[in-house]
This record gives structure tokens, C-alpha cells and sequence, in this order.
């Protein structure tokens, strides 16, 4: 058996996982033909300039730290099962997620706090999709803020029962929904919440879910 | 038109299904060619292939999601060409999530040639067992050669962070593929 076996008969899984997993940027590929390529460079030659600024305005990538530390991996059903209790955990249970994954140092010891790395939820909840990263041990905010480089109009600062959240979108391609990226620090633990959902108030219900428990 | 109507076409024997299949999937056939291939040519080559033999094997087939039977037509297609291709040292897309599944391989299980049918159910028994995200993680990586970058993207991740689930993946996949018999 060779990597080539496994990556030919991975061709006929379940049809319904494939179509499931299909890349949402695939919606947004283009085919044309020569012609109509030619024919539209032709027709909007003129608008290139002004179009070239909005595009780099509405689809420059979300710059974010991206330190994600591998370490040894437990998968939790119910966030009880965490080695140690963790102040911030209401937060993470206002979502009512049914599976977690927690991250913590190779080698370390699950039950103490300081060896703890991250814990993660992804799940559909409610009417769209929800990635959690909670990062422990205490890091710097500002090492996360997501930065939109060339807008600020995508980024906005709320205060969300007394939490100062950081909230900004990001189209995938240009048919997707957006996924909005929020950021904030509750307790020494930094929360990196993405959302995707065709509803705008999504990302609000999730925050509500999450900051409302603090009350 | 819906899937059903396209397939009655390919039943009653019109010519006007592969029409109606490259309108309406032509351009995620042309994605899937695309991206493991790496040549446009290729790609706009496949789909036309892949259309040919949706109309060559509809009927017998009678699929019950006409997007996924050409979807899978194409690659299989594509990876024959990347296999002409790498053969004739022309590497396509997929170059790099190939080399990363021979991380996957049982433990000295050169030379044992399972059946392929055994190998294909083993997989999807495997993709099956996955959680939704991890499942969406390992198929746009696997199946559809999407960089990482692009993976992360669609799925909300950092590009580490999907670098570590994809690793954990392959070793779990190694360590399923063992666990059902394909190494010695």
C-alpha cells in the first residue's frame, strides 16, 4: 500500500461527507471561457483602478497571531471532565456545546492550570457554526487583536456586559457567508470566538450566550 | 433544472444532460480538476472527460447526487493525470497533501497489496468516525487538495492550528488502518 492507494480510494467515501466538506471557496472559482475573459478585461479595463482599492479593502485577509501550541490533546464531552476548575468555564458552557478539545503541555500535568495551553469547541450551535480557542496562561491581548490592514471600517471595539470585545468580518470568497472574528480577554484567559452564519446577528447571540453568564 | 430532471435526460439518452451537468457543475468539477492537478488545461480538459463519462456510465448508474457522482468522477480522473503527470515530473497541487499522507502508512506494510475495496471501505469507515470539523479539515486537505491556508479559511482556524488537527489526523488514520489489518 503506498500514500497514492490512500489518496486514490479516498475518491469514493460517502458522497454526502464530500459534498459536505466542499470548500466554500469553490463557489467563488471561475471558469470562463477565453473569450469571456478577454471580452470582460476589455469591458472593465476602466474600472480596474477603483475596483482594485475596494477589493483590497473588502478581502485583504484578517492579520491574527496564529501560535497554536501542539501539545497532547484530551477530547472532553462535558467540560466537568476538565482535570482542574476553571473560573471562566461558565463562559464556555453558555454555548451548550457537546465536545471540547483541551490542549495542554507534553509532558505536563493536565491538573495543574500552568501547564494548560488552550481549549477548543467548534460545533454548529444554533443556526450556524461557532470556533472557540480559549488560551490560558495568561497572554498579552494585543498579541491577538485581529488587524484588518488596510480598513478599520471592518473592525469595531463593543462593550459587551462590561467586557471590551474586539469584532471584525471576513468574507472567505466572494459568495460566502462571513465569518466574524471576535477577541476578548476575561480572567487571564484570552477567548478567540469565530462565527459563520448567513445571520448578521449571529455573532451577537453567541456573545450574548457567552458574556450574559457573567451577570 | 434539478439533479433528478438532468439524470431523466441521461436515461431517455438526450445529449442535452452533459449541457445541463457542465452548466450546473461544471465549475466545481473544474475546482476539484483545478486543484489537484495544478493545470488549468487539465482541469478544463477533466471536466469535459468527466461529463463524457457521466453520459458513458448514467444509465447503468443512477446516482442519488449527480454534484458528487461527477465530483468523484472528476478526481478520479484528475489523480490518473497526476499520476501521468508526476510520472512525467510534472507535479500538481496535490503534490504536497500526497507526500503528507505517506505519514499514514501502517508500519512496514511495503509490499502487502490489499484489495482496494477493503482499502476504500477501511477509509470511509475512518472519515465517518470523525467529528463534523475534523471530517471538513481531513476532506479539503485529502480530497479536495486544499492548501492549508485555504482550509483554515473556510473553517474559521488559524493555519496552525489546522497544521496540528491535520497531524493528529494522520496519525489516527495510521493508527486505524493498522488497527484494521493492513500491516503485516
Amino acid at each position: 500500500m503506498t500514500n497514492q492507494d490512500i489518496f486514490r480510494e479516498l475518491t469514493n467515501i460517502t458522497p454526502a461527507y464530500i459534498l459536505d466538506a466542499a470548500p466554500r471557496a469553490e463557489s467563488a472559482s471561475r471558469r470562463r471561457s477565453r473569450l469571456l475573459r478577454w471580452g470582460s478585461l476589455a469591458a472593465c479595463i476602466c474600472l480596474v483602478a477603483v475596483l482594485a482599492i475596494h477589493i483590497k479593502v473588502a478581502f485583504t485577509p484578517a492579520q491574527m497571531t496564529d501560535v497554536f501550541r501542539e501539545g497532547t490533546c484530551m477530547e472532553l464531552t462535558d467540560l466537568a471532565q476538565l482535570p482542574a476548575r476553571y473560573d471562566g468555564a461558565a463562559l464556555v458552557e453558555g454555548l451548550g456545546a457537546k465536545s471540547y478539545e483541551f490542549y495542554y503541555k507534553e509532558g505536563g500535568d493536565p491538573t495543574d492550570p500552568a501547564d494548560w495551553y488552550s481549549l477548543l469547541v467548534s460545533e454548529g450551535i444554533g443556526n450556524g457554526q461557532v470556533v472557540l480557542h480559549c488560551m490560558f496562561g495568561d497572554p498579552d491581548l494585543e498579541d491577538w487583536k485581529v488587524d484588518m490592514v488596510f480598513t478599520k471600517k471592518a473592525t469595531e471595539t463593543r462593550v459587551i456586559h462590561g467586557v471590551e470585545v474586539q469584532i471584525a468580518r471576513q468574507q472567505p470568497s466572494l459568495r460566502a457567508e462571513y465569518w466574524y472574528y471576535t477577541i476578548f480577554k476575561y480572567d487571564g484567559v484570552v477567548y478567540d470566538l469565530r462565527t459563520l452564519s448567513d445571520d448578521a446577528g449571529y455573532v451577537d447571540e453567541v456573545l450574548e450566550r457567552m458574556l450574559g453568564e457573567l451577570e | 433544472m434539478d439533479d433528478r430532471d438532468i439524470i431523466k435526460l441521461y436515461l431517455a439518452r438526450d445529449e442535452e444532460a452533459i449541457a445541463e451537468t457542465q452548466r450546473k457543475y461544471g465549475r466545481y468539477c473544474h475546482y476539484v480538476a483545478l486543484r489537484i492537478t495544478g493545470s488549468e488545461q487539465d482541469a478544463e480538459e477533466l471536466v469535459n472527460d468527466a461529463c463524457l463519462r457521466a453520459w458513458n456510465t448514467i444509465p447503468p448508474h443512477d446516482p442519488e447526487s449527480l454534484k458528487a457522482y461527477v465530483g468523484m468522477l472528476t478526481r478520479r480522473l484528475a489523480v490518473n493525470r497526476l499520476e501521468e503527470n508526476t510520472a512525467a515530473k510534472r507535479s500538481g497541487h496535490a503534490a504536497a497533501p500526497l507526500e503528507e499522507l505517506s505519514e499514514c502508512l501502517p508500519d512496514n506494510a511495503e509490499g502487502n497489496l490489499p484489495e482496494s475495496v477493503a482499502l476504500r471501505d477501511s477509509l470511509d469507515r475512518f472519515v465517518k468516525a470523525l467529528s463534523r470539523r475534523d471530517r471538513r479539515v481531513f476532506l479539503q486537505r485529502y480530497w479536495y487538495a486544499c492548501p492549508v491556508a485555504e482550509v483554515a479559511a473556510d473553517c474559521g482556524m488559524t493555519v496552525s492550528h489546522v497544521t496540528v488537527v491535520l497531524l493528529r489526523l494522520r496519525k489516527k488514520l495510521k493508527a486505524h488502518l493498522e488497527k484494521e489489518g493492513f500491516s503485516p
